[in-house]
């Protein structure tokens, strides 16, 4: 039982602050990403727009 | 004590009312500028193809981390002690293989597809991909029955609100209400822009209550009482007396592929990404969050039996000792620990959090399950060229048509297993037939039509995984004695129909071949 008791002592901290990290990435560089995928839609739509294009 | 004395004594004050009522109104704003951007299916349903890894992971956790995977994880944590951690270990490990190798996900990906119904059309035909609808539009809608009583069982457990009063039935219906319309408005725009704002919330939200909870309980202590209370039980889920068992923890196994790579919201997000290389990478980190979105609320449950084992009100409304006494439903056991363990302001800012993401994992599979139905039933049996501006007003429609069957649903459905359990066995009905599909769609070049609706009908022999069927069926039809319905556990059932899903695939394929290949495998 002890191996067990181990395992997830590890396995919860590593999954925290691993977590951690990645929460701190995430939430920088997603900013940066609304950012690109709006501008994107609407170079979609003035491109769609320009060629004429429908549905 | 009456347990709704118990359940009023929370620290949720009047602050905390205010936090939480004002975040919503920060999606519906984030619904009306998103609307401005939607003008065809890509954009309703896949933000244009546009998300890159960061906000791919952020609406996957975002989605996926919701306050119904919360609330039975930590039940499960409850139940099953630290064992249950198996099931994050296992889920985030085969999240991370998926990625590496783009098993399922980038194979579909490659085929520019908007759902895997239409995969099915492609590959197998018009026939199989109607039913593939059928089936993952029914299966899923089931699935996500239970979900607004999960959260009304948090609301009540950590306000403090009287169960039996109609306030409870009103802040569901305004929330429904609310989800439904920015996701009727935005499509995937508020879908992605509502996930990220609640991904940064909740997982800052997530870290601190797991902080504040190690402080009050100790984290030596947390180990040591549960060894006391459960022994091994509490940590070996391959223990005869733990809650899991070898046959369990194979089960999850095959879930933890089914969550990443089968299940239609986590392949959304795959079909939206922006290429292949972005889908595996993005794989490989939200494993992390696979990992995390079941271990943290299993730590929470865990912690929530030890305290309630420790009061003595609390101990004898879950596990009563008095004759003819209904213990408490175990759901409640996180909502009230974490009503009692967090202080007020952060209360708010958690529950706020978590209310928002209830929101986001409705968000996504209102979109999820309604495409479906306008894609890959109406539209096929339509069997005509539809215009994409009608397409997103049906789509729109069917969700508040999914809005009314699920609030139907959530309150009249007798659950007897565990949350978790029955979301599993339910996407069975789904993932079984699913699986067989999509691997011998997209790798065995021989897979045929007639294999591939075998596999579907196959599939939705889960169905007698559920409590109620089996017992119906066992108990009530056949009068099958204990010790035979204690055969037809959960996980046996669907390791079973997952292993008839793939042999009705590969039988029906070779008996019956298809007279003109569809592209085969790519």
């Amino acid at each position: 039982m002890a191996f067990w008791v181990v395992l997830w002592k590890v396995v919860f901290l590593a999954t925290v602050g691993i977590y951690g990290v990645m929460a701190v990435w995430v939430t920088i560089q997603g900013a940066r990403d609304i950012k690109s995928m709006m501008a994107d839609i609407r170079q979609r739509h003035e491109a769609g727009k320009a060629a004429g294009g429908g549905d | 004590m009456e347990f709704s004395e118990i359940l009023q004594q929370t620290n949720f004050t009047t602050v905390d009312w205010v936090i939480v009522l004002v975040y919503p109104l920060i999606s519906v704003a984030l619904g009306l500028i998103a609307s401005r951007y939607v003008a065809d299916m890509d954009d309703f349903v896949v933000a244009g193809r546009g998300i890159r890894t960061a906000l791919g992971v952020a609406t996957l956790t975002g989605t996926e981390l919701g306050l119904v995977t919360v609330m039975y994880s930590a039940q499960k944590g409850f139940t099953g002690g630290f064992a249950a951690f198996h099931i994050g270990v296992v889920a985030g490990v085969v999240s991370f293989f998926v990625g590496l190798t783009g098993f399922i996900i980038a194979a579909l990906r490659r085929r520019e597809v908007l759902t895997i119904p239409e995969f099915y059309g492609t590959r197998f035909g018009r026939k199989t991909r109607i039913l593939g609808g059928i089936i993952l539009a029914g299966g899923g809608i089931f699935n996500m029955g239970l979900f607004l009583r999960a959260g009304s069982i948090f609301i009540v457990g950590i306000t403090g609100l009287p169960a039996e009063s109609g306030a409870l039935t009103v802040v569901m219906i305004v929330l429904l209400g609310l989800v439904l319309f920015y996701t009727v408005l935005g499509g995937m725009i508020s879908v992605v822009l509502a996930d990220y704002v609640q991904f940064v919330v909740l997982s800052f939200g997530l870290l601190a209550a797991t902080g504040i909870a190690v402080i009050k309980l100790g984290w030596g202590n947390i180990f040591t009482r549960m060894i006391e209370l459960k022994g091994a039980a509490g940590f070996n889920p391959f223990e005869a007396e733990s809650a899991f068992g070898p046959e369990y923890v194979v089960w999850m196994m095959f879930l933890g592929l089914v969550v990443c790579a089968l299940w239609p919201t986590s392949v959304a997000r795959a079909l939206a990404a922006k290429s292949e290389t972005v889908v595996r990478h993005q794989f490989m980190l939200a494993s992390a969050s696979y990992a995390i979105r079941f271990i943290v609320p299993y730590f929470w449950g865990a912690c929530a039996f030890i305290m309630i084992m420790g009061l003595p009100a609390l101990k004898e409304a879950f596990f009563p000792t008095a004759e003819g006494v209904e213990a408490v439903d175990s759901l409640y056991a996180l909502p009230v620990f974490m009503g009692r363990i967090l202080p007020a302001g952060l209360i708010g800012i958690i529950t706020a959090a978590m209310i928002a993401a209830f929101m986001s994992t409705h968000d996504s599979y209102f979109l999820c399950w309604s495409s479906v139905i306008t894609n890959d039933i109406i539209a096929p049996l339509a069997g005509k060229e539809w215009d994409q501006r009608s397409r997103v007003m049906v789509t729109r429609g069917l969700i508040l048509l999914i809005g009314v069957v699920i609030f139907l649903v959530s309150f009249a459905f007798p659950l007897q297993q565990d949350l978790w359990d029955f979301m599993a066995i339910s996407g069975a009905i789904y993932f079984s037939g699913a699986f067989a599909v999509l691997v011998g769609g997209l790798y065995w070049r021989r897979a045929s039509s007639t294999g591939a609706v075998a596999a579907l009908l196959a599939g939705c022999l889960a169905v007698f995984g559920l409590g109620v069927v089996r017992d119906a069926v066992l108990r009530g039809l056949l009068r099958c004695s204990e010790k035979t319905i204690a055969l037809f556990s959960t996980e046996r059932v669907g390791i079973s129909v997952i292993l008839l899903s793939v042999i009705a695939m590969v039988v029906g394929s070779l008996l019956f071949p298809d007279k003109q290949r569809n592209e085969g495998p790519a």
